[in-house]
């Protein structure tokens, strides 16, 4: 999985990474004349349609960016989608009904909720040795049994107007894209830059190692369950600012999304890459929008991104098949000893 | 002599625990009749579509992969069963079909993880969603089976149900598949050790196609007995992800523990059935079910992997 690739000769080589970036945004570019091409009357590359796709990337990516930080410490959450669809139904209702909080108030309260569940299942994961996957399977049904108390089923409409602020176009490029841009600099900082960050992506690329290098790995992979709930939970926050209106289970399949982008990034570059993921989010929402302005039905969106995701894993396979079938052979000769 | 008592214990404390906690419930909702005869025939009814499907997750997990593909092909199945038998009306094509797809997709999640090696909880993800999307695009409601011959199976009776004695049957044929022959040997060495199976000269790609191919079966086969007990529910595969799940995993915290069996897949889909059924009959609010089921879930994997916590287990993609 990790592409550990350096150019040995002294001959110019573009940096790995640099040469993957490049050669996606050509797929991106690829896939924009494509659609516009395909559209009636090029309606694809009207600046409206433009914004729209850019927004529309938004709160995908920033689930992926919850979802990368997990899988780059060899987790998996599964609850991801309902932790979002809980957070945005409790930050409605603070903010609507008789109590009437102040939006920042009502966020907060929101994203502690979400890390408190981020919490429980990452002590689960870290403390007791149970597959993440099984765990974040049992919290996904807890959180479905939790919400329906907090509304009884009802689904919220958010009347204050500063929190709807957020998903509106302020400085004529969506309020929500500039909030990306936020977010992506600080993960950018915190998993690329700091010791934090290499702590966890070295987790997830060598437990043993990393324990025996005097890092506390139970700790850090509590940590990578957190942030990627909080994350989430901020992804549901503006989805909810978006829509005006949440419903009780209005977020919970943006999990394939989370899913697809964060994963495709994560095989892409071997590690968690902040312009990766945004990168893979524009280019689904992109193939999103083309294919319903097409005419296709937005069900069969669903599939696509399901071969999507297919396809990122086999691209992989194909990409480092070099250092990986020398490692499978090596392995099979010795037995893996 | 004291290691024995241990083994013992370890074995057999945990399905008699969930038989006194099964007792306790019926001692203290005295006025409930769990344990009257039509209860526990439409406890069992209930439960057989989930103890088919845990029973094939368990293959899977006994050859040592992962599996989620089942709670988007689930529905799917249900839904061509349906609306096949509808169109033809004939019970024989609509289960031909559906084996067909369920193999298929199996036939094909094997391959990808057994020669291109990729990671088996990844390709069961993009699947079941691959599944839901079809599913969404050409169904969105209920579904019910208008053939009253078909409808039929699913109430004949021989004592009890026909498809519990099915389940039955099943379950007798997958012990003495896993525990007596060479093929259930190689099956739980893969998934033990690879490395030893690679020693002992075993085929473990074949192993694992095969393990894939027989819980296809057995999700046709659930899917079938669903589809005509109930009809065709949109989207029913979500809710059935978490129970087979807890299944399987109650299942390895008893009579072998720490492995994947048979006997303790299906104790653990009765047991689950009964609670099921018992809030049911008491009638808890309907958020207190998956809080429960989620509840049960967890505990019972901690219970399955209380002996070796201190390691964390890693999903390498």
């Amino acid at each position: 999985m990790k592409n550990h690739n350096v150019p040995k000769s002294n001959t110019f080589k573009l940096p790995m990474s640099l040469a993957k970036t490049l050669a996606f945004l050509i797929l991106i570019f690829t896939v924009f004349i494509l659609f516009s091409f395909l559209t009636a009357d090029f309606s694809f590359i009207k600046i409206g349609n433009l914004n729209n796709i850019l927004a529309d990337a938004v709160i995908p990516a920033i689930f992926a960016f919850g979802m990368g930080i997990i899988v780059a410490g060899s987790g998996f959450d599964l609850s991801l989608g309902h932790i979002a669809s809980m957070t945005a139904l409790i930050t409605a209702y603070l903010m609507s009904g008789g109590l009437e909080f102040a939006p920042f108030a009502a966020i907060m309260v929101g994203l502690i909720t979400a890390a408190g569940i981020g919490t429980v299942s990452g002590l689960l994961v870290s403390r007791m040795g149970i597959s993440s996957i099984i765990v974040t399977l049992g919290m996904q049904f807890l959180i479905i049994g939790v919400r329906q108390i907090v509304t009884g089923g009802q689904s919220v409409y958010i009347k204050n107007e500063t929190f709807k602020w957020l998903a509106t176009n302020e400085f004529g490029i969506s309020n929500l894209f500039i909030i990306l841009v936020i977010i992506g600099v600080l993960c950018y900082f915190l998993m690329e830059r700091t010791t934090f960050g290499r702590k966890i992506q070295f987790i997830g690329s060598n437990i043993e190692a990393s324990r025996y290098m005097g890092i506390n790995v139970k700790n850090y992979t509590m940590y990578t369950f957190i942030l990627g709930a909080v994350l989430a939970a901020f992804g549901g926050i503006l989805f909810a600012a978006r829509a005006g209106a949440v419903q009780i289970n209005s977020v919970d399949s943006k999990l394939l999304d989370a899913v697809t982008i964060a994963l495709f990034s994560y095989v892409l570059f071997g590690r968690f890459k902040t312009l990766g993921i945004v990168m893979v989010a524009i280019l689904i929402s992109m193939i999103g929008t083309g294919m319903s302005m097409m005419g296709i039905k937005t069900e069969w969106i669903n599939f696509i991104k399901g071969l999507i995701l297919l396809f990122s894993i086999l691209m992989e396979k194909f990409m480092n098949y070099n250092t990986k079938t020398t490692l499978l052979k090596k392995g099979a000769k010795n037995h893996g000893r | 002599m004291r290691n024995k008592i241990n083994k013992y214990l370890l074995c057999y404390t945990m399905p008699f625990g969930l038989l006194v906690l099964v007792f306790l419930l019926q001692i203290i909702f005295y006025d409930v009749p769990l344990f009257s005869a039509l209860n526990i025939k439409n406890m069992l009814l209930q439960s057989v579509s989930i103890a088919m499907t845990a029973l094939g997750l368990s293959y899977i997990m006994m050859s040592g992969e992962g599996d989620l593909s089942f709670a988007g092909m689930f529905s799917l199945l249900t839904v061509v069963f349906a609306i096949v038998t509808n169109a033809w009306s004939n019970f024989f094509i609509a289960i031909i079909a559906i084996t067909i797809i369920a193999v298929g997709v199996n036939l094909m999640i094997s391959l990808l993880v057994t020669r291109l090696k990729f990671s088996s909880f990844i390709v069961s993800i993009a699947v079941m969603f691959m599944a839901n999307g079809i599913e969404k695009a050409f169904h969105q409601q209920t579904t019910l089976i208008n053939s009253e011959v078909i409808k039929s199976f699913s109430t004949i009776e021989f004592g009890l149900p026909l498809v519990v004695w099915l389940m039955a049957f099943v379950y007798l044929i997958s012990y003495f598949i896993i525990n007596k022959t060479r093929f259930g040997f190689n099956l739980r060495i893969v998934g033990e050790n690879k490395y030893a199976a690679i020693e002992a000269g075993i085929n473990s790609n074949k192993i694992k196609v095969f393990a894939y191919i027989i819980a296809g079966l057995l999700l046709a086969l659930a899917a079938s007995v669903e589809s005509t007990r109930v009809g065709a529910i949109y989207e029913q595969g979500k809710y059935y992800m978490l129970p087979v799940f807890a299944a399987c995993f109650f299942g390895s915290s008893m009579f072998v523990p720490g492995r994947v069996n048979v006997v303790g897949t299906l104790v653990g889909a009765l047991f689950l059935g009964i609670i099921d059924n018992f809030m049911k009959m008491i009638n808890v609010e309907s958020y207190i079910v998956p809080i429960v089921q989620g509840t049960v879930l967890i505990v019972s994997v901690a219970l399955a992997s209380v002996q070796n916590r201190s390691k964390i287990v890693q999903i390498k993609l």
